[in-house]
């Protein structure tokens, strides 16, 4: 069934109108380019965000009042400690602290001495720190971020922090962190728990939310059950909530471009369609001479298949890696902004390699039959020519 | 709609190119079917003959396109299951909505209604009176109409899928425990479907050697029900190794080594090429045993290469499970 | 053997350029024979080839080849036909002059299921046979007149036809290469080939190479 001749043919065909078919695949890699540097970019982001929400708490309880986030009673943790089930809770200070002169965004976290923190790396880093220090002379660690906004700002040995009354709070820098997910710590201001309620004017018994571990994973959704049952005011989300909704905001982003796309690819196939149906009369000649010497229809039709297939595959070929290269090694400029969002904190850093065999059949299904379909008709009208006509 | 995932998107993408390439083809074939007449010399009758390779064209795209298509869609379901709370594999997926087992049914009969057009259009090619234009598009007609309600179907339930509804998974949906159609299938003894499965291989294996079209046909048919039904009871649980694991499509996945794609393809070749002897039957009135070799040696390795899950667990653990 | 019964062509059916190709002709030729198809230019001469090629179908009438009746195939059936039964030589040449010499010779044996290798050997030999071989690698369009047409006569003949079709072969010819034509006639006569010549170069007239002569005006067998 497959032909090599015809097949060679085709390529010496595509060949000889060199200017037509060059256009034509220029203007298809460049489309299968920029979609699959979206498809690979979110497919990365969305591995790399995944494993850090492993990372993150089993159970996050937080209060809601209007609809709003409020601080919640640390009493509360010792009961949701009673559930069976649980293994620790632990109430987190935290939160965002907005500086205005620069128009950034800190997060600030505070570290307890001795109880667990729910990270293991904020508890590596709460034992580098000693407290009483922290505490006489109030001082924080700071993200690189953090570090060149402040650095900018002429505050290189202290910030003063805006409470919630008007006064300052002064705070020391102690030092620079850099933390193993750079996307994440960057722009984080570790500090000691107190300080950081004054800094947002938290009571002693308030904290911003309550963190629960639970030791067997099955166990999650029924333990959240309860503790939602136990306080109806407050919104308890699991971790698998966080991997749903992460997975559907990529889904989304993905998805808006692919709504984009579809309708550049409908452009793309009337351009196609409108290129190879305008055939010159010397094409049409050969036609007519192939098919005087013998060529059926389908011959013809198979030809132009073959040439049909070897564009759009060359053409999704060099899309395709072109696009990885631009995505893993020059970490693509410009488009991942898209994802991750255009805060100036951001840090510079690598996107992981992903190869997904199902994305590279995305990016095939929605492209290669594309092409092929508008040349199905074009192809037709050419090989039902009248030879008799063409070559008088 | 809210389960607008990239994949989602490419399948209804294509989808749309179907059923616009296959209006065509089916407006073009109510012209042939009733306009049609090989002796014609008229204008007429040759811009007929024409069109009839456009809807050929048309048809082989499309069929060429859905076998990869389909595997794809398996893919996608599967990763829908991530997000669709419930669901650990296809299964979960495809019950989500009440629309999702007949599109499977119907997306895999469509692909042997299509197989058979081309085994029919191949025929009709073959000698210059072109005898089975008409029926060949009429056949078509036909096979329009499925196709346009297996798009239909899969748009209703990519639409119909509600992420925050909870769905049951392979387990729950096919064990003996609950009250559904499957499960009441799930409380049948073993013994007599296996007898059933081997007895219908055998079947096949005597109706090759004697040769009998329409019998070896319907052979196959059987063999098909057969064997989908004793995977789901009884094979399946020797590939998972657990007596309570049935589902059909847990054996597509990276675990078990993809061995759902090799079984299914053998099954779905076996018995494609065996029912299609029945089209060599009618239409040539000859027999071609090229067809017979093809379906008797995938039928052959979908049974041995079933066979092998229980006997190699019998061997290992000296009991059955 | 090659017969027309009552064939007649109307181009343009029913439209306001409708013309009248071909009236009501008959004729038969005989396997081996080497026909003159003589009659001025718009006679109807190359509507005949054509025909007789399957090329076209006839309006009424019809075209019966080997016992085949040609007229009534459909498309990919008349084309096989042409390929394995006809050789045909246009009056342009008809090559694909960004092509090279081998592949303008080859392109009618490309659908057929034959090896790279049989193919290649089949337009060495015909090749040889036209000496054109030292100029296989060369783009048509920079062969001169002659080469051309030592390349179509090639082209039609690598299939082995039993059946060539000339359609005005010398108009665009010299006196010299004219006279290499008919002894390019003469060869493939010996081997048996039913030749069929249309032309209104009287080179041909009266040449005892043609066994009988059909003449033809404005349609009409006289």
């Amino acid at each position: 069934m497959f032909n090599v001749l015809l097949f060679e043919y085709s390529i010496n065909s595509l060949k000889r109108r060199g200017v037509k078919n060059l256009f034509v695949l220029i203007i298809f890699s460049l489309l299968i380019f920029i979609l699959s540097s979206i498809f690979f970019i979110s497919a990365s982001l969305r591995e790399e965000l995944i494993s850090t929400v492993d990372a993150l708490p089993d159970i996050i309880v937080s209060k809601i009042k209007a609809g709003r986030q409020y601080d919640i009673e640390t009493d509360r943790s010792e009961e949701i400690l009673q559930i069976p089930g649980v293994e620790d809770t632990i109430p987190r200070v935290w939160g965002y602290y907005y500086y205005q002169k620069a128009g950034v965004n800190f997060s600030v976290v505070g570290l307890k001495e001795f109880e667990n923190n729910y990270k293991k790396e904020f508890d590596k880093i709460a034992q580098d720190i000693d407290f009483t220090e922290l505490r006489e002379k109030p001082s924080m660690i700071v993200g690189a971020g953090v570090k060149r906004v402040l650095t900018a700002n002429y505050y290189k040995e202290y910030f003063n922090f805006v409470k919630p009354n008007g006064d300052f709070q002064r705070v020391y820098i102690k030092g620079v962190f850099k933390g193993e997910n750079e996307f994440e710590t960057n722009d984080i201001i570790f500090l000691d728990e107190e300080i950081a309620r004054k800094i947002f004017g938290m009571e002693e018994d308030k904290a911003t939310d309550i963190v629960v571990k639970v030791a067997n994973p099955a166990e999650v959704q029924t333990i959240a059950k309860k503790i939602r049952l136990l306080y109806p005011d407050t919104r308890v989300i699991t971790k698998n909530d966080l991997k749903v909704s992460y997975q559907n905001i990529f889904d989304y982003k993905s998805g808006i471009f692919l709504a984009l796309f579809v309708v550049a690819i409908f452009t793309f196939f009337m351009i196609v369609y409108d290129k190879i149906s305008g055939l010159t009369s010397e094409e049409k000649k050969e036609i007519g001479i192939l098919k005087a010497i013998g060529w059926r229809i389908e011959d013809i039709l198979k030809e132009k298949f073959y040439e049909a297939f070897i564009i759009s595959i060359t053409a999704f070929l060099i899309g395709v890696t072109l696009s990885l290269a631009f995505v893993y090694i020059f970490d693509a400029p410009l488009i991942r902004d898209i994802f991750t969002g255009y805060s100036v904190l951001k840090p510079p850093f690598k996107i992981p390699f992903v190869f997904d065999f199902q994305t590279v059949a995305l990016i095939f299904f929605t492209t290669v039959p594309v092409y092929i379909a508008a040349c199905i008709i074009p192809s037709w009208k050419t090989a039902t020519l009248e030879a008799d006509e063409v070559i008088r | 709609m809210s389960l607008l995932t990239p994949e989602v998107l490419a399948i209804l993408l294509i989808d749309f190119i179907f059923l616009i390439f296959s209006l065509i083809a089916f407006f073009l074939s109510v012209k042939i079917v009733l306009k049609w007449d090989i002796n014609a010399t008229t204008p007429l009758q040759y811009s007929l003959e024409k069109q009839s390779y456009l809807i050929a064209t048309i048809i082989k795209y499309i069929l060429f396109l859905k076998i990869p298509l389909f595997i794809f869609f398996i893919f996608t379901m599967d990763k829908l299951s991530n997000v669709i709370p419930g669901a650990m594999c296809a299964a979960g997926v495809v019950n989500a909505t009440s629309y999702g087992f007949p599109l499977l049914i119907l997306k895999i009969i469509n692909l042997y209604l299509f197989g058979f057009w081309l085994i029919l259009h191949k025929f009709d090619m073959q000698s210059p009176d072109y005898p089975f234009t008409k029926t060949k598009f009429l056949f078509f007609i036909f096979i329009f109409f499925s196709l346009s309600a297996e798009i239909v179907l899969e748009f209703l339930m990519f639409e119909g899928i509600d992420p925050a509804k909870i769905v049951s998974c392979c387990g729950t949906l096919f064990s003996a425990a609950k009250t559904s159609g499957i499960s009441s299938l799930m409380s049948l003894p073993h013994a007599p479907v296996i007898v059933l499965f081997y007895l219908s291989f055998l079947s096949i294996a005597v109706l090759y050697k004697i040769k009998n079209d329409i019998l070896f046909a319907i052979a196959n048919l059987w063999f098909l029900i057969i064997s989908i039904f004793s995977l789901i009871l009884f094979f399946s649980t020797y590939i998972y190794q657990l007596p309570t694991h049935h589902c059909p499509f847990c054996l597509l996945q990276k675990d078990y080594y993809y061995i759902g794609y090799f079984l299914y393809f053998f099954l779905f070749s076996g018995t494609f090429w065996g029912t299609a002897v029945m089209f060599s039957h009618f239409f040539l009135k000859k027999r071609i045993s090229l067809w017979y070799n093809f379906s008797l040696i995938f039928d052959t390795l979908y049974v041995i290469t079933i066979s092998l899950y229980p006997i190699v667990f019998y061997i290992k653990n000296g009991v059955w499970l | 053997m090659i017969e027309f019964k009552g064939v007649t062509k109307i181009f343009n059916q029913k439209t306001a350029n409708e013309t009248v190709a071909l009236k009501d002709i008959s004729f038969s030729v005989k396997n081996g024979e080497c026909v003159l198809l003589k009659g001025p230019s718009g006679s109807g001469k190359s509507t005949i080839l054509s025909l007789i090629a399957a090329l076209s179908k006839p309006t009424f009438g019809e075209v019966i080849v080997d016992n085949e009746r040609v007229s009534k195939l459909p498309d990919n059936f008349a084309a096989l036909f042409r390929r394995e039964h006809i050789g045909f030589i246009f009056q342009k040449f008809n090559l694909i002059p960004t092509l090279t010499v081998s592949e303008n010779i080859a392109i009618p044996l490309l659908p057929s299921n034959l090896s790279k290798k049989e193919i290649e050997e089949r337009v060495k030999k015909v090749m040889r046979e036209f000496s054109i071989e030292h100029k296989e690698k060369m783009e048509v369009k920079n062969l001169s007149g002659g080469e051309q047409q030592r390349v179509a006569i090639a082209r039609a003949l690598v299939n082995d036809p039993d059946i060539v079709l000339a359609d005005e072969p010398t108009a665009n010819l010299d006196e010299k290469l004219s006279e290499n034509f008919l002894e390019f006639l003469k060869k493939i006569k010996k081997e048996g080939k039913t030749i069929i010549v249309s032309t209104h170069d009287p080179i041909f007239f009266e040449n005892p190479l043609f066994d009988k002569t059909l003449e033809i005006l404005r349609g009409k067998l006289l």
